[in-house]
């Protein structure tokens, strides 16, 4: 695994921006879900997972899904967030699923369908971690599995599918030019893919 | 992340986290409110005495969590299962190990919310890095470039209140919600992407190349009295878990 440094520091820093902007859904979070219930505001998770995703589309190196969703978690640590270390494990575990999403595929496969199935490894992962410590197992049967599939749902939506809507929105500005999903665009020969630098 | 200059803060980050982290995996696999709460007040007590937390410290930063504390333990409460029905009412179905269940939980979040405090409250994010470095074998690749994007948390946090407020006095209303999320997270990524190119070519140029062959201002050391204070915060939880039920 050899990371370059730009690599490295846009993964931390694309992580951090997505952890800024988790504080930002939290508040949105908390008058939602005091309309619907916490099961129905399972809806919004999917954001919470938002970047593994966008790293490893964009990045395509092992670790990128698992690295960037702890970097994100340990933003909510650095802030002073009440959650500070639980923050980071549920960090670990969602960027746990959404790795193993791209690494059955031997790290060679990025599309949509990687990325959705990426978001909802994730949620497993999320339930997987609610389940050992949040005592997710105590509720009813019935209220288990509805948490999961909602959350599921959300990964896949909010998590996979808007990755992939913002990833490639990204790309038409033409930042991403330098990185390897660009690269891999070039080397596939489809130059209208590729934005030029404004 | 700052340290407070506490006995705690001199300790060395990355045994404190190892040992922080290992009693809440022993927080996990406790299903009794009782020990629970004696592990929390350990926590407390460590803190008051070690952390150097003064009582309305403790109180501000535990009070806003109370709310969150009866909402986990009334869900937990009212749609946990089990037989014993203490209370039943449309679709509410309470019972006594429901109710258990839900004081477990609650204290337990509690629980990680105290050792994750006295942690966060008594560690320097810089000392963490290198101590990261030094005794858990990080690459400095990644230590210094984390230590780079996590001083953008600022910048960032300000960058994002800047476009709220510049769509508020335009008129947008947020009209739904990952529409809305995708309207402040692209300007935000482009930057943050333009920025991250710039600041990793300002390292390389100066002559970073992030191996392990390279020199530090300071080097953490594992010291007898980490030793000490892991052992004795795991002995002491261990105690709680495993002799209280006697």
């Amino acid at each position: 695994m050899n990371w370059k440094m730009k690599e490295v520091v846009l993964t931390v820093i694309l992580a951090v921006a997505c952890g800024v902007l988790y504080l930002g859904w939290s508040t949105l979070w908390i008058p939602i879900s005091a309309l619907v219930g916490p099961v129905g505001a399972g809806f919004m998770f999917g954001i919470w997972i938002i970047a593994s995703p966008i790293v490893a589309y964009i990045i395509r190196k092992p670790g990128a899904a698992l690295i960037a969703e702890v970097a994100a978690a340990a933003v909510e640590m650095l802030t002073g967030s009440h959650f500070g270390l639980s923050a980071l494990l549920i960090g670990v575990f969602q960027g746990l699923g959404a790795e193993i999403a791209f690494a059955i595929f031997g790290y060679k496969r990025y599309n949509v369908f990687t990325l959705m199935l990426s978001g909802a490894l994730a949620a497993v992962g999320s339930i997987a971690y609610n389940l050992v410590a949040n005592g997710l197992g105590y509720y009813t049967t019935q209220m288990f599995f509805l948490t999961l599939g909602i959350h599921v749902i959300s990964g896949i939506v909010l998590g996979g599918l808007l990755a992939k809507v913002i990833v490639e929105a990204l790309a038409r500005t033409g930042v991403l030019n330098p990185y390897e999903i660009m690269k891999s665009r070039r080397k596939q020969g489809k130059p209208h893919a590729v934005a030029t630098r404004m | 992340m700052k340290s407070n200059g506490s006995w705690l803060s001199t300790l060395n980050p990355s045994c404190k986290l190892i040992a922080h982290l290992l009693v809440m995996f022993l927080l996990m696999g406790i299903s009794d409110p009782v020990i629970t709460l004696c592990l929390w007040l350990l926590a407390v007590v460590i803190g008051i005495t070690l952390g150097g937390w003064r009582l309305s410290y403790l109180l501000r930063r535990l009070l806003p969590y109370t709310l969150f504390f009866v909402l986990i333990f009334w869900m937990l409460a009212a749609f946990g299962k089990g037989e014993h029905v203490l209370w039943q009412w449309a679709w509410f179905r309470i019972t006594e190990e429901s109710m258990n269940n839900g004081l477990t939980i609650g204290l337990r979040m509690l629980g990680f919310v105290t050792y994750g405090l006295l942690f966060t409250s008594t560690t320097d994010l810089t000392a963490l890095m290198m101590s990261l470095i030094h005794q858990l074998r990080l690459s400095p690749k990644w230590a210094y470039g984390m230590l780079a994007g996590f001083r953008f948390i600022p910048l960032f946090q300000s960058e994002l209140q800047q476009m709220k407020s510049a769509h508020k006095i335009r008129g947008y209303k947020q009209k739904n919600s990952w529409k809305a999320f995708a309207r402040y997270a692209l300007p935000l990524f482009t930057q943050g992407i333009r920025k991250s190119e710039r600041i990793a070519v300002a390292m390389e140029a100066r002559g970073f190349t992030g191996t392990r062959d390279r020199t530090y201002y300071l080097t953490p050391v594992m010291t007898g009295k980490d030793w000490i204070y892991a052992a004795s915060l795991l002995l002491a939880a261990g105690c709680i878990a495993w002799l209280l039920p006697w």
